[in-house]
């Protein structure tokens, strides 16, 4: 063997070891990214009251729902909080597609006197934090009588960023298609819906993600606005958790965590390929 | 019907549920907010002009100089390590694992974006709460030491708020910045190659160059969300120890939500949003100067 092959076989041995070293460094960054849902999950199903777990404590465990069972029912239950919820993200989802894809139509394809004028306008209104317009959207809605309400807490989730986002995915689609249509002697409406609304089909599906997350994880709006028990969302609850009584019945409080988990997790699950395009869209075309 | 299309009104007509939503929810509580900043308000009775009062007394008042000194902070350590952190991730799973386990590690990262910051707040409550048998001192005991009440003083504090904050969010721009690589033209790196360049020269020479677009949106994005600490110190320390770990805008919910100052609160938040253009403006100007180097 002479001294160059020496030399690369050492270098493909250290490269060798560099890569493992790479992965054994990526594997621990996605345990510390999944352990704690894990454990959670392995807390909210044992019967024991504490958050340690060890090897000894997992194989004498004693599995159970009962954490389950009793977060789902009587009164403050989950359920009705899950439900809640759901129906705010899906109200927010229906409003925010309806109204996001229409203006992006017109604003991509229409000619508008004013329209790049208003559109920087939306443009202008996503620089603002939701928190610095907090107070008066807050007053606003009390001045409606809408605090605690479904509609009141769904109408200002309705913000810029569905049109600006749809937008600049709506240029993409071809004028010639459009114009066949008008010589069809088709109308604005029904070519809006029958030829448009199908060619954005991507986009209106990560905005539909986007939406649904942001109001599953939305704090501080429900925070002010569902003060009422009955009205409290998911989130808002499981913030509340650990200064209740509750605060050390690890299992109940975990179990609770799980049930607002859930439902994120599997959407994302069957919509993987969908989360990941969308938020790469966004970010690229922001 | 062809003078409606020339005017523009079918456009407009498809733009007003839109525009009535950004109008009432978005552009009128902005102009609401900057009038209310500059009354006294309690949210009940009429607000009360008192001009410039509530900006001259933040200066003296401790609670709101803290918590602009925390949302620096906050900027500080979470912009620099999430960007760091995504950025060499997404490099090396371009440059490496472009195959099955890249793809489970991609999936595996994006997961805490999944659940909403109040319960990654929830769950490292517990982490790291101050008995032994947490988490996080249970991994301290292996190492032999002692066990820390982390959420007790302001500097663990906001060092565990700060690492929550990364853990929940770096995966998010960890997507972003791997698509962005992966839309770098490959002969660019087959040229470098032929010019001898290593891997490591590559990334700063080809990678880095070409992705700058996106890591300005990345970073503009990250420095946003960074001034908008609320939910995980909502949740982990409701700003204490005292006001150790309190944020601009659980400075803005407590006085107006807590203590009915609608107003003074409303000065907050003129702050916040003044910092939030300030900040981006001087990043656009200093990005379109990189790129015309």
């Amino acid at each position: 063997m002479n001294i160059g092959s020496a030399r690369a076989c050492r270098r493909s041995l250290r490269s060798r070891a560099g890569n493992l070293l790479l992965a054994l460094l990526l594997l621990l960054l996605v345990a510390i990214c999944i352990y704690p849902f894990i454990h959670m999950v392995l807390v909210s199903l044992m019967g024991a009251k504490s958050m340690k777990l060890s090897w000894d404590r997992l194989l004498h465990a004693q599995w159970t729902l009962k954490n389950y069972r009793r977060i789902l029912s009587g009164s403050g239950s989950y359920l009705r909080y899950t439900l809640n919820t759901v129906l705010l993200a899906l109200y927010s989802c229906a409003l925010t597609c309806a109204v996001s894809s229409m203006a992006a139509y017109a604003f991509a394809k229409k000619k508008m006197r004013g329209g790049n004028r208003l559109f920087v306008l939306y443009l202008a209104t996503m620089m603002v934090p939701e928190q610095v317009i907090l107070i008066p959207t807050f007053l606003i809605i009390k001045n409606m009588g809408l605090l605690n309400t479904y509609t009141g807490l769904t109408l200002p989730t309705v913000t810029a960023f569905g049109t600006v986002l749809v937008t600049s995915f709506m240029k993409n689609v071809p004028n010639e298609l459009l114009e066949a249509a008008d010589i069809d002697g088709c109308g604005e409406f029904r070519k809006f819906v029958k030829i448009v609304l199908p060619m954005i089909r991507p986009v209106m599906i990560s905005l539909f993600i986007f939406t649904f997350i942001g109001v599953w994880g939305s704090l501080i709006w429900p925070l002010v606005a569902a003060t009422n028990n009955d009205m409290t969302t998911i989130t808002l609850a499981v913030s509340k958790m650990k200064s209740g009584r509750s605060a050390t019945d690890y299992g109940y409080v975990m179990a609770g965590n799980t049930v607002a988990f859930l439902p994120p997790f599997l959407l994302y699950l069957f919509l993987q390929r969908q989360f990941v395009e969308g938020i790469a869209l966004s970010g690229i075309k922001a | 019907m062809r003078n409606l299309r020339k005017s523009g009104a079918v456009g407009w007509g498809f733009v007003l549920p839109s525009f009535l939503f950004v109008a009432a929810f978005s552009a009128l509580p902005i102009l609401g907010g900057a009038y209310y900043s500059f009354t006294r308000f309690n949210g009940f009775n009429a607000p009360e002009w008192i001009g410039l009062e509530n900006y001259a007394a933040l200066p003296r008042d401790g609670d709101f100089l803290r918590a602009l000194q925390n949302t620096g902070i906050f900027a500080l350590v979470i912009v620099p390590c999430e960007i760091v952190l995504a950025l060499a991730i997404a490099a090396v799973l371009a440059e490496k694992y472009q195959n099955a386990f890249g793809r489970f590690v991609r999936g595996a990262l994006f997961v805490p974006v999944l659940c909403s910051s109040a319960l990654a707040g929830n769950i490292f409550y517990y982490v790291f709460s101050a008995d032994g048998g947490s988490l996080a001192n249970t991994v301290l005991s292996w190492f032999g030491a002692a066990r820390v009440n982390w959420l007790g003083s302001r500097g663990t504090a906001l060092g565990v708020i700060c690492f929550v904050n990364i853990w929940k969010n770096f995966g998010y721009y960890l997507v972003i910045l791997y698509a962005g690589i992966m839309d770098v033209p490959r002969v660019l790196y087959e040229a470098a190659e032929i010019d001898g360049a290593s891997k490591t020269q590559q990334f700063f020479h080809v990678t880095l160059p070409s992705l700058k677009s996106v890591v300005y949106i990345v970073v503009t994005l990250c420095t946003i969300a960074s001034f908008q600490v609320f939910d995980i110190a909502y949740v982990m320390t409701g700003g204490g120890p005292g006001n150790g770990t309190t944020s601009l805008v659980l400075e803005i919910y407590s006085k107006a939500f807590k203590g009915y100052r609608f107003g003074y609160a409303s000065a907050i938040g003129m702050v916040l949003f003044l910092l939030v253009i300030a900040v981006t403006l001087a990043q656009r100007k200093f990005f379109r100067e990189r790129a015309e180097e």
